[in-house]
């Protein structure tokens, strides 16, 4: 054990190619690091705690990974990362109730969806398939340098159902830029929901092949859920779908 | 080469001793790098304490990887310094190319604070107050932090004096305000060339302050080195300042700030709690002179985009202010002003605002009950002993007391203004005049 905390980091290797032992390990060690190299795959979902630094070095790995489900302010996530150098990630990310979340440098063919997450990174990211989506309770996010075959969602009707107490699902205060999509769907998707406003949101420097964001579903929703919305330096047009209390576009 | 700041050959009496140890090793051997791991050997934890300063040295990189480092409890000194801080007083003095580049998830920790405070800097046996900063450079040409997560910090977290060719990228802060000061980055006199860029987080005062006034960094001044702060870039700030400030100009005693470009700030304080920040972006202050106030013109070519404000004014006119464009100001939650003042004097030219909405949710304060038209409060623009003029296109307010407020001459011209629910419109004395699209009102 000397000799893994002293290299700093677990690999499956060291758990006899068990991926979830190695994760499990990295933890009981406090290293909190596991790197994952060649072609890597795991049935079952991983599952991601605090403080968890997930390496991929010329990997290609295929597995699902999350965050526990817990519906409790007690049991949040906090300062979860994962990190990809010439790496890819066939699977779905879901990171559920955490705070502090980087994601970087990884071709995903998958959903990387989010849910009650505060403080999150994702940069230099490119998306095959899947695409990003920021669901509820998502807020103080900037995400940077996303190349993209498909939509990106900013939604509040996004949940996997569970919710956090004494929380307002309201995603608030997010940055969206320096992209590029290729998608003929519109960008960038903006939905609301009744209980979940869509507020202080801004996309910009992005190049989209026709509709560059789409504001709403046309549904019957209050003008009150979408506000102060910024889109400036998008190559193509914003489409507004339903009423928004201020916008700001140039 | 690489070397291992864990081979017990480097072993010191403390924390910062090994690691110290480990980098003259590294520059005697020709090696610009080392990583600091998660591991720490030498006391089979996992974490570091850093009891002194960690000096670093010309052309080197520190790499922080996955790793925890905390301040000692009881120590008077800085995490990480260069080598040559507040000793050399030289261009020839200047270090140049130090980085400190964070990997997974740094955490940077003050720990449990010293009682070193500005109120008892120098004072009671306590050394100045400058050894509370977690990072503190003096006349370092090109410096690099990124990826790092700073809580806690003892008093101000990052700090610059005569510094150029900065680059500050991913930076997270969490500071539970229990001490004053506790600000973010730092800019003092004689900073220029910076690129700060994706700053989040909560600290305990201003999220970055470019403060270019006299002070004990007068003591450190480079000879052959200006000590205005310019050409300073900052993109992306999702700040929570306490009750402070989001982004501060302040320069006074002949101390110049110009070619500043500010894109997108958001203030992310809590909009359900009464406390709020004063200001999202504050332009200059009428107090901290010691020498002479900043004059007109000495405050110039400053570009600020994309704020988004829940504090009492998005943006803050104080004392003097020439040549600044200010576009797409946006205010939400329960603001007083989306363009405000401290209320102790300033003078205004050719300052533009485009774009700017003032809508408050004008509600009671922690109930949802709407205020009656009648109890309706704040101000667009409430620029209380400003003087001078400025100009707003583009302005849409919904929901308050007064579009413009004034009491002194200050000439203030709108053009294309949508105004609905507005209680009282123009408050004017003092010679303050108002025109909208080139009609005078009141």
């Amino acid at each position: 054990m000397k000799e893994l905390k002293l290299r700093g980091f677990v690999t499956p290797a060291d758990c006899g190619g068990n991926v979830a032992k190695a994760l499990q390990l990295a933890k009981a060690l406090e290293l909190n690091k596991v790197v994952l190299t060649g072609d890597v795959s795991w049935a079952e979902p991983l599952v991601l705690t605090s403080g968890m630094y997930l390496v991929l070095e010329n990997c290609h790995l295929q597995a699902d990974l999350v965050t526990p489900l817990e519906e409790n302010f007690s049991f949040r996530q906090k300062f979860i990362t994962i990190e990809g150098e010439n790496s890819s990630i066939t699977g779905n990310i879901h990171i559920f109730n955490t705070h502090h979340l980087n994601i970087s440098g990884l071709k995903i063919a998958g959903h990387l969806t989010c849910e009650y997450t505060l403080w999150g990174n994702i940069h230099h990211i490119e998306f095959t398939q899947g695409g990003l989506s920021l669901g509820r309770g998502c807020g103080n996010f900037i995400v940077q340098e996303i190349d993209s075959a498909v939509p990106a969602k900013i939604d509040g009707s996004i949940s996997c159902g569970k919710v956090i107490p004494g929380t307002k699902p309201d995603l608030n205060s997010i940055v969206f830029c320096d992209s590029r999509f290729t998608s003929t769907e519109p960008a960038v998707q903006l939905g609301a929901a009744e209980d979940c406003g869509i507020i202080n949101i801004q996309v910009d420097h992005i190049t989209a092949e026709n509709t560059a964001v789409l504001v709403g579903k046309g549904l019957e929703q209050s003008p009150y859920l979408f506000q102060n919305l910024t889109f400036t330096h998008l190559s193509t047009p914003v489409a507004y779908q339903n009423p928004v209390l201020h916008v700001y576009e140039k | 080469m690489i070397l291992n700041v864990n081979d017990i050959q480097y072993f010191g009496d403390c924390d910062s001793a090994t690691i110290q140890n480990a980098i003259d090793a590294a520059v005697k051997n020709g090696c610009s790098q080392i990583t600091i791991p998660r591991y720490n050997a030498r006391t089979d934890s996992m974490e570091w304490r850093i009891s002194r300063a960690i000096r670093l040295p010309s052309n080197f990189t520190l790499i922080l990887d996955n790793c925890y480092m905390v301040q000692e409890t009881g120590v008077y000194d800085n995490m990480f310094t260069n080598r040559n801080t507040c000793e050399g007083f030289t261009l020839e003095d200047e270090q140049t190319n130090i980085a400190i580049i964070g990997k997974g998830n740094v955490c940077l920790d003050g720990g449990e604070h010293n009682h070193l405070l500005e109120k008892t800097s120098g004072r009671y046996g306590f050394p100045r107050v400058w050894k509370n900063t977690m990072f503190f450079w003096h006349n370092v040409n090109g410096l690099r932090l990124e990826n790092v997560h700073i809580e806690n910090q003892r008093w101000w977290a990052v700090t610059h004096v005569f510094c150029r060719n900065v680059t500050i990228k991913n930076v997270n802060f969490d500071a539970i305000p229990h001490v004053p000061n506790m600000d973010g980055i730092d800019l003092r006199i004689g900073c220029n060339h910076f690129d700060i860029q994706n700053i989040t987080g909560r600290t305990g005062d201003d999220v970055i302050a470019m403060s270019a006034i006299s002070g004990t960094e007068y003591g450190w001044k480079v000879e052959g080195k200006d000590t205005h702060i310019h050409d300073v870039k900052i993109r992306n700030v999702l700040g929570d300042p306490f009750i402070h400030l989001v982004v501060r100009f302040l320069n006074h005693d002949g101390n110049e700030i110009y070619n500043v470009d500010v894109d997108t700030v958001m203030d992310v304080s809590d909009f359900t709690t009464k406390k709020r920040p004063h200001a999202t972006i504050d332009m200059g202050c009428a107090l901290y002179s010691k020498i002479r106030p900043s004059q007109l013109g000495e405050t110039r070519n400053i570009r600020v985009r994309n704020v988004t404000s829940r504090g009492e004014t998005a943006v803050r006119l104080n004392h003097q202010l020439t040549d600044a464009v200010f576009t797409n100001i946006k205010t939400y939650g329960d603001n007083i002003a989306a363009i405000g003042t401290q209320g102790k004097g300033g003078y205004m030219e050719d300052v533009v605002f485009e774009d700017v909405y003032y809508g408050s949710v004008q509600q009671e304060i922690f109930v949802s009950t709407p205020l009656p038209p009648e109890k309706y409060h704040g101000a667009a623009i409430a620029l209380t002993d400003v003087t001078g003029n400025i100009t707003v296109k583009n302005l849409t307010v919904d929901k308050v007391r007064h579009l413009v407020k004034a009491n002194k001459a200050l000439s203030v011209a709108i053009e294309n203004s949508q105004c609905t629910q507005c209680l009282i419109p123009y408050e004017l004395s003092g010679g303050a005049t108002v025109t909208v699209d080139g009609e005078d009102v009141q």
